[in-house]
């Protein structure tokens, strides 16, 4: 199961971060992103994985976080979980999936009504201008909504299609203070994305 | 979580589930307390709830609201909670008119969640889902399904489910259903809740002593009786249009079969319109001028759940029901666009949509960001810059200016 943006998905995230996450730190330098690109980071990061999926966070995920997902094919949603019709997965159902040839409206359209089945409220795509993911072809897009506890928060989404994969970073922070606070060495990270020759 | 706080979490989410959900299908996986269960251990009757009542702090029904109480405080700043002046003193002012002198002791809470349900704790916390805004057709199916859960209130039935599931074998997998649901809901929680609805629904017994409640205050208070069926009827024609025939088993192990429902409120409905010797009003211009301001969000959201075919049949109703038609065709034109199924040729079916859209009015500005997109997606460039250039000229300050621009114009 990969993890979720912002405190929108802490609902789900609880249970997984308790069970199975385990952390550590990210020190400033290059670092390796699913065996799929590396990014550069010149602060230092607490890094959560297991079932949770390469979530970055500085004061912990309930406050902000980035998360990175890597290589989403074809009918697959972007925590990469087909979903059931019944247990704790059946929220995953009917989430929006990737389909090749998506264009940056569409996947904009995705992660909205993604966020919009975890709890989060009043999205809104504030911008959508394109941008280079890597050396590929991509976009960005920033994003205002309420989460479940009606707190405002803002989130940068970061990305490409090219070659019919997916691959998204998402930061999410409070509007209020942290977002703006952080941004410029999240954009920093964004920035410095390199694919790997072996990924595809 | 605070294990404490899941616990109470799922206990709430139990009582919070009233009858109204249709449920999801009740697999094999789970066991659905059957009505053997439930006729097995029948606790003693209560008597109504008093007005202004609180129950004595000594016992289980106490503690029962003490927990409901908490969840209560939590959906103050629920993020979906919709805080508009007008629509909840519209709802409230239902809500009083048919429960008379217990009005202070209830207290509605109207969330952004795009299903058909409305739910009442024991407490009188009554929560009304978007979802059933949508579909109601008029205000007097709206006060159908207000004044049944009032009636659940009334009638003290939380308490008496509780009870009786407390004493029966249910109770494990009542509380492992549970597992997944606590708290406010929202999208993502329509199916765990509904899951569960299956199994802390209340009993037949008491769905239709609310049935008859419901129906008999909506009379008193001047509305059409029949339309109580009328909202049954549409749930079941919802249902039937997506071909989600399973989840009937959900009303067949501790509700009345629906067919029986619809008719027992339809006999009903014309004792009481005899009794009265007028049939009531349904008023659907009031109802549409309260929901208008709110009509395009839940249309929005209900699109946004991606359940695409349950969506397209609810649609095609609200267009035979006549109310802002050009929205609607917009809105179908969304969810084939979103569906993308080249099989059933969703692209052309919802460029037509568009088009009646167009021909009717009142569809957003965006519709022609839509068509951009459809064409982009065709390779067809020319008509998929005219519309995104239509759609900028009606939105000049769009949030995605930058990118239409560049596609429009590549090279600059």
């Amino acid at each position: 199961m990969k993890q979720t943006l912002g405190t929108a998905f802490i609902a789900l995230a609880c249970v997984a971060l308790t069970s199975c996450a385990s952390i550590s730190l990210v020190k400033p330098g290059t670092v390796e992103i699913e065996n799929t690109y590396t990014v550069e980071t010149n602060t230092a990061w607490n890094r959560m994985s297991g079932q949770v999926d390469d979530l970055w966070t500085l004061d912990g995920p309930l406050v902000q976080a980035i998360y990175f997902y890597t290589g989403i094919e074809e009918g697959e949603n972007i925590f990469q979980n087909p979903g059931s019709d019944n247990g704790p997965d059946a929220k995953y159902k009917n989430m929006p999936k990737f389909k090749k040839g998506m264009t940056a409206f569409d996947i904009s359209e995705m992660v909205v009504a993604t966020l919009a089945q975890s709890k989060a409220s009043d999205i809104q795509v504030v911008s959508l201008t394109k941008a280079e993911f890597g050396n590929r072809d991509g976009f960005r897009f920033e994003l205002r909504y309420k989460d479940a506890e009606s707190l405002e928060r803002k989130a940068l989404v970061f990305g490409t299609a090219q070659n019919d994969r997916l691959h998204l970073i998402l930061y999410q922070a409070p509007a209020m203070y942290y977002f703006d606070r952080d941004k410029a060495r999240v954009e920093q990270i964004f920035k410095s994305v390199r694919f790997l020759d072996r990924s595809a | 979580m605070n294990r404490l706080r899941l616990w109470s979490s799922i206990l709430c989410a139990t009582f919070l589930l009233a009858a109204c959900n249709p449920g999801q299908p009740v697999t094999d996986g789970q066991t659905a307390l059957n009505d053997e269960e439930s006729e097995e251990y029948k606790p003693a009757p209560l008597p109504d709830i008093k007005v202004g009542e609180r129950p004595d702090p000594s016992t289980d029904e106490a503690g029962l609201w003490l927990v409901v109480e908490r969840e209560e405080n939590k959906l103050h700043r629920a993020g979906n909670l919709i805080t508009d002046r007008r629509l909840n003193e519209y709802v409230r002012n239902i809500v009083c008119d048919l429960s008379g002198p217990y009005c202070p002791d209830i207290r509605v809470y109207i969330l952004r969640v795009p299903a058909f349900n409305a739910t009442m704790a024991p407490n009188g916390m009554m929560m009304v889902w978007s979802g059933l805004l949508l579909r109601a057709r008029n205000e007097a199916q709206l006060a159908a399904v207000l004044g049944h859960e009032i009636g659940h209130y009334l009638r003290r039935h939380s308490i008496q489910r509780f009870r009786n599931i407390r004493d029966t074998a249910g109770f494990l997998t009542f509380f492992s259903m549970g597992m997944a649901v606590g708290g406010v809901p929202g999208i993502a929680d329509i199916a765990a809740l509904a899951a569960m609805g299956s199994l802390s629904s209340f009993s037949r017994d008491n769905e239709a002593e609310a049935d008859a409640l419901g129906a008999e205050r909506i009379a008193e208070a001047g509305y059409d009786p029949r339309e109580a069926a009328a909202v049954w009827n549409n749930v079941i024609e919802e249902y039937e249009r997506a071909d989600i025939k399973r989840e009937f088993s959900f009303f067949l192990s501790s509700h009345p079969r629906p067919e029986d429902r619809e008719k027992d409120l339809t006999q009903r409905a014309e004792e009481l319109i005899k009794a009265k010797g007028s049939p009531g009003s349904k008023h659907v211009a009031r109802y549409r001028a309260a929901i208008a301001p709110f009509r395009t969000m839940m249309l929005r959201d209900e699109v946004r759940r991606r359940d695409y075919k349950r969506t397209v049949g609810l649609i095609d109703m609200l267009l035979e029901d006549g109310f802002r038609k050009g929205e609607l065709h917009y809105f179908k034109g969304e969810v084939f666009r979103l569906r993308d199924n080249q099989e059933e040729n969703d692209r052309a079916a919802a460029l037509e949509q568009y088009e009646k859209a167009r021909n009717i009015g009142g569809y957003p500005p965006r519709m022609y960001k839509s068509i951009g997109l459809l064409n982009l997606r065709q390779k067809n460039m020319p008509a998929a810059r005219k519309a995104f250039r239509q759609y900028l000229k009606l939105t000049p300050n769009a949030p995605d200016k930058g990118y239409i621009l560049s596609v429009i114009n590549p090279s600059s």
